[in-house]
C-alpha cells in the first residue's frame, strides 16, 4: 500500500529526514518511535502533504502512485488520514459542519453523491456511538474549549467517519491519561481491518499496550535505526534510546 | 455676496439649521448654557483633519461640504414597523427610535424599578438626575485646554451636546434588574440626527442592552451618537451594537462608559454598514476590582471606511480589562483599529489583553492597526498583539488534510476568523443577523450558512 524508499525531506534550509526507507501492506499497524527532534512528526506531515515540507531525494508510492506531488486535499481524497497531534480550533464552524464538508468533499471525488443532512447525521451518530463521544462534541465549534482528550477522540471520530485506507497517527497519545487514552485505543482497534493500514508515531511505549502494532521502528537522526516486532518498544522503554541514538 | 458670507465655511449654512431647531425658550439655564458650551467648542475645532494623530486614517473633511440638516420627524410609521418586524424584534422589549426620537407607538416598554424611556421625557421630568452626569460629560468630552492634534471625538461630541434633542435612557435604581434584554433600535431615513444616550445603573442593579443603528432607506444619513454609560458599584451591563447603515451613510459615535467598584461592562460591537464609520469607545475603570470585555468586529466591503477607536483607562488597582477585535476588509474597503490602554501609577495589580487580528481578501483594501499601551504603575500584566494579514497556514493544512480544497478551506476559516466575534454575542437575534450578513459578504460564506442551518435542522 505505502512504499518509501530513501526519504529525505527539508524544512526550510534543514534537512530532517535522511534517507527513510518502509512498507505498509494493507492490515498492518507499523509503531515509528524516537527521540524528541528525531523527525517523527515530520514524516507524518510530508506523508500528508504539509506545504513547506519539501521532499529532496528518495520517493514515495500509495498505491503504486506517485504521491510526493498530491496536494493535501488531494491525498485525504485518496485515503490518507492524518490524525493531529495538536489539533486546531476553528471558532464558528461547527464540527458536524466541517466534517460534512470533509465527507462530500471526498465522496465527490470519488464520483460518489453528496450526503444530505439527515444522511450524514445518520453516519455521525453511529460513529459517535461507537466511540462513545459525548454528542454535544458534534455540535460545538471545531475543537473550541474541549479538552485534550476530547480534541485526540475527535480525531479519532473524524478517522472513523472518513474510513481511510492509511491512518497516520501523530501522537494520539501525548498528553493523555490513562482513562482517555484506553478510550482512543479502543476507538483506534475498532478501526482496524484487513484493507486499512496505520503508522502510529508515538514517543512513549504505553500506547502500544493498547494498540500492539506489527512492527516497530526506531527513527533518530532522520533515519529508522531499528526496525522489530513489539517486543522492540518493550526494549525501548527499558533501555531507554540512549545506545541507539548514540548508534 | 458679501465679505462676511465669503468668510462663511460651506457647514456652517446646514449647522445654523440645527441651531434653529433647539432653541427652546423654557429650558433650563444650565441646559442652554451646556448647549452654548457645545457651539462655542464645535466652532473653535471645526471638523477634525488628518493632522489630528486620531483622525490620521480617516478623513471627515468631505462633510463640510455636504449638507446635512435635521431630518424631518414627520415619517411613516408603518415602514419603520415593517423594520422592526424583519429585525425579528416585535415581541421583544424595545425603544425605537426613528432619526434619532423615541417614537412610542412603536416601542414596547420595560416596567422596572427606575425609568426606561426617552431621553428628552427624562429630562423634563427629572432633570437634577440628568444634570448631575451631564456634568460629567463635561469633563470627559469638552477638556479645558483641547490639543487640537489630539483629539478623539470632541468635535463631535460637542456638536451633539449642542443639537442633541432625544435619544434613549435607561435608569436603573439600585438593585434593580431588567429581565429581558432591551432593544435600542435607532432606524434612519435621511439627513441629520444626533441621538444622546444616557445608560444609568445603580448599585448592583443589572442590564442587558443591544443597539441597532439601521437605514430606513437608500438615502445618506449623518448620524452623530454619544451613548454616556455610567455604572455603580457592583452593577453589570452587557452592551452590544450592531450598526449597519446602508453605503451612503455616515456614523460617528461615543460611547463613553465610567464603570465604579466591582462593576462590570460588557460592550460588544459589530460594524458592517456605512460609507464612513467612526466609533470612539472609551471606558475609565474608575475604581477597585472593575473590569471591562470589549469585542468588536470591522468588516469594511466595497469603498466603505470602518474607523474603531478603543480607549480603556485603568485609574485604580485591581481592575481587569479585555478586548477582541477583528477586522475583515474586502475590494477596495478601509479599516482601522486604534486600541490604547492607559496605566494610572496607582493602578497597580491591572490584568489587561488586547488582541487585534485582521485580515485583507484583496490586495486593495487596507487596515491600519495601531494597539497603544501607556502604563505608569509598576506591577502590571498588560498583554497586547496585533496581526495583519493572510490566515493561519496550521488551520489551512489541518482542514485540507480531511479533504478539503484550497478555496474550500479559506472560505471556511475566513468566516471562523469573523465568526469567532459573533460567538461571543448573548443573543441568538443578534447572532442569527450577523451570520446572515457574513453570508452574503464572505466569499463562500452562503453556503457554509445554508448548510450550517441545515444541519441544525437535522437535529
Amino acid at each position: 500500500m505505502l512504499k518509501i524508499e530513501n526519504l529525505h525531506a527539508s524544512v526550510g534550509d534543514k534537512a530532517i529526514l535522511k534517507g527513510i526507507n518502509l512498507e505498509v501492506k494493507p492490515g498492518e499497524v507499523h509503531a515509528i518511535m524516537g527521540p524528541n527532534g528525531s523527525g517523527k512528526s515530520t514524516l507524518s506531515y510530508v506523508l500528508a502533504g504539509r506545504d513547506g515540507y519539501e521532499v529532496t531525494d528518495g520517493s514515495v508510492t500509495y498505491n503504486g502512485e506517485d504521491l510526493i506531488e498530491k496536494d493535501a486535499d488531494e491525498r485525504a481524497c485518496d485515503g490518507i488520514y492524518l490524525a493531529f497531534q495538536y489539533p486546531v480550533e476553528i471558532p464558528g464552524v461547527s464540527n458536524s459542519y466541517f466534517l460534512r464538508a470533509a465527507v462530500n468533499a471526498q465522496r465527490k471525488h470519488r464520483g460518489e453523491d453528496e450526503l444530505d443532512a439527515m444522511g450524514f447525521l445518520k453516519l455521525a451518530r453511529e460513529k459517535a456511538k461507537l466511540l462513545e463521544l459525548p454528542d454535544n462534541l458534534m455540535h460545538r465549534p471545531v475543537n473550541v474549549g474541549f479538552s485534550g482528550g476530547e480534541k485526540k477522540r475527535n480525531e479519532i471520530f473524524h478517522m472513523a467517519v472518513l474510513e481511510p485506507q492509511l491512518c497516520l497517527l501523530d501522537e494520539t497519545d501525548s498528553g493523555l491519561d490513562i482513562d482517555a487514552l484506553k478510550t482512543v485505543a479502543n476507538g483506534v482497534n475498532s478501526l482496524r481491518s484487513p484493507d486499512r493500514a496505520m503508522i502510529v508515531v508515538t514517543h512513549y511505549q504505553r500506547l502500544l499496550d493498547y494498540i500492539v502494532p506489527d512492527q516497530v521502528h526506531v527513527l533518530s537522526g532522520g533515519k529508522i535505526v531499528k526496525s522489530g516486532d513489539k517486543d522492540l518498544a518493550k526494549q525501548l522503554e527499558a533501555e531507554g534510546y540512549g545506545d541507539l541514538v548514540a548508534a | 455676496m458679501n465679505a462676511i458670507a465669503e468668510n462663511t465655511l460651506p457647514h456652517q449654512a446646514w449647522l445654523e439649521t440645527w441651531r434653529e431647531r433647539v432653541v427652546h425658550p423654557d429650558a433650563p439655564t444650565w441646559l442652554t448654557e451646556l448647549r452654548e458650551f457645545g457651539w462655542g467648542r464645535f466652532e473653535m475645532f471645526g471638523f477634525p483633519n488628518q493632522r489630528a494623530e486620531h483622525w490620521k486614517y480617516t478623513r471627515v473633511s468631505a462633510l463640510e461640504t455636504s449638507v446635512f440638516a435635521p431630518a424631518d420627524l414627520s415619517i411613516d410609521i408603518a415602514t419603520a414597523q415593517a423594520q422592526v418586524e424583519q429585525l425579528g424584534l416585535a415581541a421583544e422589549d424595545r425603544i425605537v427610535l426613528v432619526n434619532g426620537v423615541v417614537r412610542d407607538e412603536l416601542s414596547q416598554l420595560p416596567s422596572v424599578k427606575g425609568y426606561v424611556g426617552s431621553f428628552a421625557d427624562l429630562l423634563r421630568n427629572d432633570p437634577d438626575r440628568v444634570r448631575a452626569f451631564l456634568g460629567a460629560i463635561k469633563r470627559n468630552h469638552h477638556v479645558e485646554n483641547p490639543d487640537r492634534n489630539n483629539l478623539r471625538g470632541e468635535p463631535f461630541a460637542a456638536l451633539n451636546s449642542a443639537c442633541a434633542i432625544d435619544g434613549a435612557a435607561v435608569v436603573l435604581d439600585p438593585n434593580a434588574a431588567l429581565e429581558a434584554p432591551l432593544h435600542i433600535v435607532h432606524m434612519y431615513t435621511d439627513a441629520g440626527s444626533m441621538p444622546r444616550n444616557l445608560f444609568l445603573l445603580g448599585q448592583s442593579a443589572e442590564a442587558k442592552v443591544v443597539e441597532w443603528q439601521i437605514s430606513l432607506s437608500d438615502e445618506p444619513v449623518f448620524a452623530n451618537a454619544i451613548t454616556e454609560i455610567g455604572l455603580g458599584e457592583n452593577a453589570q451591563l452587557k452592551h452590544e451594537r450592531v450598526q449597519n447603515f446602508n453605503n451612503q451613510s455616515w456614523f460617528i459615535e461615543t460611547v463613553c462608559t465610567d464603570i465604579h467598584k466591582h462593576a462590570r461592562y460588557f460592550g460588544n460591537e459589530y460594524a458592517l454598514g456605512s460609507k464612513l464609520a467612526r466609533v470612539d469607545t472609551l471606558v475609565d475603570l474608575k475604581a477597585p476590582g472593575s473590569e471591562t470585555h470589549l469585542n468588536g468586529m470591522y468588516l469594511p466591503f466595497g469603498t466603505q471606511h470602518i474607523d474603531c477607536h478603543t480607549r480603556i483607562r485603568h485609574q485604580a488597582a485591581d481592575c481587569i480589562s479585555r478586548q477582541l477585535y477583528k477586522g475583515v476588509a474586502d475590494k477596495r474597503g478601509r479599516g482601522v483599529f486604534n486600541g490604547r490602554v492607559e496605566v494610572a501609577r496607582d493602578a497597580q495589580r491591572t490584568d489587561s489583553e488586547m488582541q487585534n487580528r485582521n485580515i485583507l481578501l484583496s490586495k486593495f483594501a487596507e487596515i491600519d492597526a495601531k494597539p497603544e499601551l501607556e502604563i505608569y504603575a509598576d506591577d502590571v500584566s498588560c498583554a497586547h498583539g496585533s496581526t495583519i494579514g493572510q490566515l493561519d497556514q496550521t488551520a489551512m493544512f489541518y482542514l485540507r488534510s480531511r479533504g478539503l480544497a484550497k478555496e474550500q478551506a479559506e472560505a471556511i476559516l475566513t468566516w471562523a476568523f469573523a465568526a469567532e466575534v459573533v460567538e461571543t454575542t448573548d443573543h441568538d437575534i443578534v447572532r442569527s443577523y450577523l451570520l446572515d450578513a457574513l453570508a452574503q459578504r464572505l466569499p463562500g460564506g452562503d453556503k457554509i450558512r445554508s448548510l450550517d442551518s441545515d444541519l441544525e435542522a437535522g437535529e
